[in-house]
C-alpha cells in the first residue's frame, strides 16, 4: 500500500518532468529556428546587430493586434525598429519604454508593409485585416499571382528591410472598382505560439 | 469591491494569455470575457454596481496592452453605459434564464463595440476593414460562452467572497 502510494507520487514527478522537458523542446525549436535565420538569412549586417527577445504579453483587445517584449530603452531598442521571428516578419516597434516594447503586429490593421510577390516580382502593399490572414493591395490589375506565391518584404519606403518572408498567397480577387487586384496572404509566422523574438536594430 | 477587481483583472488575463490560439478565435475574434464580468454584475448585483464594475474593468483593459489605441477611457467609457443600462433589466426579467442571457449579453456586447467604434470615430481613429467582423462576431461569441461563463461566477462570487450578502 505504501510502496503503492510511493509509487504514484514518483510517476507525478515523472509527468511533471516529461511536460517541463517538452516545453524546453518547444523553447529550443523556436531558438534554433532563429538562429538558422540569423546564420542563413542574406540580411547580413542587419541581423548582426540584431536582439534576440522574449515574448511577455499580448493585447486582451480585438481592435489591436499587439505583443509586449522584454527588451526596452535599456537595450538600445527604439520606436519602428523591425520585429522578426524564424518563420518571417513579425512587425515592427511602436512604444518603448524602459524595459519592455510594444510590437506592432503585421496583423494589425494600422500596419502596411511594402511587399512584392517573389515569383512574379509585383509590388503591394501588405495590410492587416484584424484577423489571422493579411491582404496584399494594389497588385496591377493583369497580375498573374496565383495561391502558394511567396510574398516578402520589397523594401520601398525605407521601413522594413527587404526580402523579409511575409506569407503566402492564399487567393486573388479583384479590388474595389476593379483597377486593381489584391490577394489574400497566409502569414507565414504563427502569431499565436510565437515566444521568441529578434529585433532588428540596424536597417 | 475586491472580488470585482480580481475577477476583472482575471478575464484581461485571459484575454491576451489564453484566447490567442487560433481555434479560439473564430473570425480572427477573441471574447470580451470583461464585459462578461460587468455583465454578471449588473444583472445579480443592479445598475450601479454594473457601472462601477464596468468602470475598473475598462480602465484595466485600457491600461493594458494598447487595447483602446491610446485613448485612455474609451473601454471604460463603454462598459460603464452597457453596465449600467443592462442592470435596469434584472427588475423586468429573470436573472436565472439561460436564454436571457444570450440575448442580453448579445445586445449588451453590441452596445458595447458601437460605443467603442464611434468614440474611436469621433477621436479620428479609423478602423474599417474588417469592423463589421468585431461588431457582429464578438456579440455572437459572447453570446455563445456567457451561459457557461455566468453560473462559474455565481459559484465564485457567492461561494468564497460574498457570502454574506444574498443576491
Amino acid at each position: 500500500m505504501v510502496e503503492n502510494r510511493g509509487l504514484k507520487q514518483h510517476v507525478q514527478v515523472l509527468q511533471g518532468k516529461i511536460s517541463q522537458l517538452s516545453q524546453y523542446e518547444r523553447e529550443n525549436d523556436e531558438l534554433r529556428k532563429l538562429l538558422e535565420f540569423r546564420e542563413k538569412s542574406k540580411l547580413g549586417e542587419i541581423l548582426a546587430e540584431s536582439v534576440g527577445a522574449e515574448v511577455i504579453g499580448r493585447s486582451p483587445s480585438n481592435w489591436y493586434r499587439t505583443l509586449v517584449i522584454d527588451r526596452g530603452e535599456r537595450d538600445g531598442l527604439r520606436r519602428d525598429m523591425i520585429v522578426v521571428s524564424g518563420e518571417g516578419l513579425v512587425g515592427k516597434i511602436s512604444e518603448v519604454s524602459f524595459a519592455t516594447s510594444q510590437v506592432m503586429l503585421v496583423l494589425d490593421e494600422d500596419s502596411c508593409v511594402s511587399a512584392s510577390v517573389e515569383r512574379t516580382r509585383e509590388h503591394g502593399i501588405v495590410q492587416g485585416q484584424l484577423s489571422d490572414t493579411l491582404k496584399v493591395k494594389y497588385l496591377s490589375g493583369k497580375t498573374d499571382a496565383v495561391r502558394g506565391d511567396v510574398v516578402r518584404s520589397s523594401g520601398l519606403g525605407g521601413v522594413y528591410p527587404k526580402g523579409l518572408l511575409i506569407g503566402t498567397v492564399s487567393d486573388v480577387e479583384r479590388a474595389d472598382y476593379g483597377l486593381t487586384m489584391s490577394a489574400g496572404v497566409m502569414p507565414a509566422v504563427d502569431f499565436s505560439r510565437l515566444e521568441h523574438v529578434l529585433v532588428l536594430r540596424a536597417r | 469591491m475586491l472580488i470585482w477587481i480580481i475577477l476583472v483583472s482575471v478575464a484581461v488575463f485571459l484575454q491576451g494569455a489564453v484566447f490567442s490560439p487560433g481555434w479560439l478565435q473564430p473570425w480572427g475574434v477573441k471574447p470580451d470575457l470583461v464585459l462578461i464580468v460587468v455583465l454578471y454584475a449588473a444583472f445579480w448585483k443592479g445598475s450601479s454596481r454594473g457601472a462601477a464594475v464596468g468602470f475598473i474593468g475598462g480602465i484595466i483593459e485600457d491600461l493594458a496592452v494598447r487595447s483602446s489605441g491610446g485613448l485612455l477611457g474609451a473601454n471604460a467609457l463603454a462598459k460603464v453605459v452597457t453596465g449600467f443600462l443592462f442592470g435596469f433589466l434584472r427588475k423586468r426579467f429573470s436573472v436565472y434564464s439561460a436564454g436571457f442571457h444570450v440575448i442580453a449579453t448579445f445586445l449588451a456586447t453590441l452596445l458595447s463595440q458601437l460605443i467603442f467604434f464611434s468614440l474611436m470615430k469621433v477621436c479620428g481613429i479609423e478602423k474599417s476593414l474588417n469592423s463589421r467582423l468585431i461588431l457582429f462576431g464578438l456579440p455572437c461569441y459572447n453570446a455563445v460562452i456567457a451561459p457557461f461563463v455566468f453560473p462559474l461566477l455565481r459559484k465564485i462570487v457567492k461561494k468564497r467572497y460574498d457570502r454574506t450578502k444574498p443576491d
